[in-house]
């Protein structure tokens, strides 16, 4: 085990390691003109020089990898041509909105996608199996973009049902204005006892998170009835309803608990994809995250923030997935063995 | 028995992988669609009275109209007919989804074919390769390379494709290994041929169906991240029709004139999702 987790960690290392690297490279050598591309739109030659003098393009490489490495580990991510501001200040701003967003549907992709795997593959070929099948392809098919502005057409356009954009509602941030402590509104209004401000923040969530969750549930339903189906083969099911257990216990307690190891698999895919969905999502949303972030620097030729954001997602991505993997570890020994 | 009865009785339809295809009727949706999406994609100047609309010329005289009999998606800011401009943003779809599919495995597959046939530390750098690429969220990756390459159909496909050949890679490898000890490579081997020739024309041939399979049926997948990369504003250029842009540019006009915006994101969902249907299927019959 303790081997494990090392073999892991280290491999966990090189894997950033590389893909600083390789995010390093990219920047360098795909452009035509690097500096012409880090001095943002349409920049004057002296902002092109000084760009140069800053990447060190007239170094080697490795030295500007060095000196790249140094100064993000610094904390220093460069500065944003279209904030003005410090890229890693910027992201400290943006990163809380875009989270919340993210582990809340991810909430609710193991909220809705476990439960209905579970019974696609406890009737397998009945009607559930056949519709959720037919709505999780659905799912991973349909453009996030698209889905926002449909589900904005039909619950605030139609229904008036839910706001239609950003993340409070104007008069709720004048009368109930929610205390900055962690940055996840929902937290910062339940820790201040300002129910008002959390209702409405929950209210403004629920369209961006459901549309960021479609494709994380999608996954979680097929995988966790993928794994439903083999584990409900087993001689112990057989032997568990032969004992006359209630089918809920049979399915929830005794096969869950051995279906949701490889179910968890998706963890880390379904994380990535919300993350990146987000980069989709917020702009339709107006949700002040760092999709809308992304999303600006984009349209603004805004490099150095575009370079930032790779490589920070990507830190995260690895991360999780070290996270999923040392805790499906831990719940079967037998991926230690693997 | 007509030829249609033959295809559609299941229950003469042989326990092969086509003959269980057969009988999926959602294998049979989705090729519906996939065939009236390319068709309509080849055939796109002769199914609209208005191609030069479609193509981009602008019709100031009928801007933003409302779906009607003369124009059944309505039009967009410019007075363009919406019908005509998803038929040819069909052509810029296919056009992307066949160049990514045919970048990712020209890169993949060889790549694939040497790690699996040489072993050793050959195979061990290009798996480790293959690693670091899909350690990136693919679309990140994907929308990183094409803000660094610039906006164009072309470069937003290189983006696409450079996030994944490394699947491409892996499933050679495996059939590779599975391949290079069999009786006719090691012949090949003991009468001398050069490796890359047993590589090129003994190995690769015998891996290509499952590839070419696969490439198909990500067709959709590659349809679905190219109009997200468009909807970013790194695909295509105006006035070429794109289905992301589309939906993009409807955008700013949205909801007074919901139709923009409707209609080619169901392009997009419908073409995406026939695909992945069939794959689904696919994947059902073999397993």
């Amino acid at each position: 085990m303790t081997l494990y987790i090392l073999r892991r960690l280290a491999l966990a290392g090189l894997v950033l390691f590389s893909v600083s690297a390789l995010t390093f490279l990219i920047s360098r050598v795909v452009p035509s003109d690097p500096a012409a591309l880090f001095a943002g739109q349409r920049p004057t030659a002296e902002q092109i020089a000084l760009a140069r003098e800053r990447l060190g393009l007239d170094q080697p490489l490795v030295v500007q990898y060095a000196r790249f490495m140094g100064d993000i580990l610094s904390g220093d991510l460069g500065i944003s041509y279209k904030t003005k501001h410090a890229i890693a200040s910027d992201l400290a701003t943006f990163l809380p909105a875009t989270l919340e967003l993210v582990l809340v549907s991810i909430a609710l992709a193991l909220l809705i996608g476990i439960p209905a795997g579970v019974l696609a593959g406890a009737q397998r070929g009945g009607w559930f199996d056949q519709a959720t099948r037919v709505l999780s392809i659905a799912g991973v098919s349909i453009p996030a973009f698209w889905l926002a502005l449909i589900l904005q057409l039909v619950f605030f356009g139609a229904w008036h049902l839910l706001p239609l954009s950003s993340r409070t509602s104007n008069e709720a941030a004048i009368m109930y204005p929610i205390q900055a402590i962690t940055g996840f509104h929902l937290v910062d209004a339940a820790l201040t006892g300002n129910w008002t401000g959390w209702v409405d923040a929950a209210l403004h969530i629920v369209l961006p998170a459901f549309t960021l969750a479609t494709y994380p549930i999608s996954l979680t339903l097929r995988m966790t009835r993928a794994a439903m189906v083999e584990v409900l083969g087993e001689k112990y099911i057989v032997a568990a309803r032969a004992q006359g257990l209630p089918e809920r216990d049979v399915l929830f307690r005794y096969a869950l608990k051995n279906a949701i190891v490889p179910a968890l698999n998706v963890l880390g895919l379904s994380f990535a994809f919300s993350l990146t969905g987000s980069f989709l999502v917020e702009v339709i949303f107006s949700w002040p995250g760092l999709g809308k972030y992304v999303t600006d620097s984009i349209l603004n030729a805004d490099f150095p923030v575009i370079v930032s954001v790779t490589l920070i997602v990507t830190v995260f991505y690895v991360l999780i997935n070290l996270a999923v993997d040392l805790i499906q570890a831990r719940l079967d020994p037998r991926v230690v063995l693997r | 028995m007509t030829l249609l009865a033959r295809w559609f009785g299941s229950r003469f339809a042989p326990d092969t992988l086509p003959g269980r295809l057969r009988r999926d009727w959602l294998a049979w949706v989705s090729g519906v669609i996939i065939l009236l999406f390319v068709g309509g994609a080849l055939f796109a100047p002769l199914l609209t009275t208005r191609a030069g609309e479609g193509e981009g010329e602008p019709n100031p005289v009928e801007k933003l109209e409302a779906p009607s009999a003369e124009h059944p998606f309505g039009t967009d800011q410019l007075g363009r007919d919406l019908y005509a401009r998803v038929l040819f943003g069909g052509r810029t779809a296919l056009t992307l989804g066949l160049l990514v599919v045919a970048v990712a495995v020209g890169v993949g597959v060889p790549l694939g074919a040497v790690a699996g046939y040489f072993g050793g530390w050959v195979d061990e750098v290009i798996m480790r390769l293959t690693d670091v690429f899909l350690a990136f969220p693919p679309l990140l990756l994907a929308i990183f390379i094409a803000s660094a390459l610039g906006a164009s159909l072309i470069n937003a496909a290189l983006a696409i494709a450079f996030t994944w050949w490394p699947w491409y890679t892996r499933l050679v490898r495996a059939q590779v290994v599975a391949l290079r000890d069999r009786p006719f490579v090691e012949a090949a081997r003991v009468i001398g041929v050069n490796d890359l020739v047993i590589i090129g024309r003994h190995i690769l041939p015998n891996t290509l169906s499952p590839v070419v399979v696969q490439a198909t049926l990500d067709l959709g997948s590659a349809i679905l991240t190219g109009a997200a990369l468009s909807f970013l504003g790194l695909g295509v250029q105006p006035p070429t029709a794109d289905w992301g842009q589309m939906v993009s540019n409807g955008r700013l006009y949205f909801p007074d004139r919901w139709w923009y915006v409707t209609f080619p994101g169901l392009a997009i969902f419908l073409s995406t999702l026939a695909f992945n249907l069939l794959g689904d299927s696919v994947q059902d019959a073999n397993g």
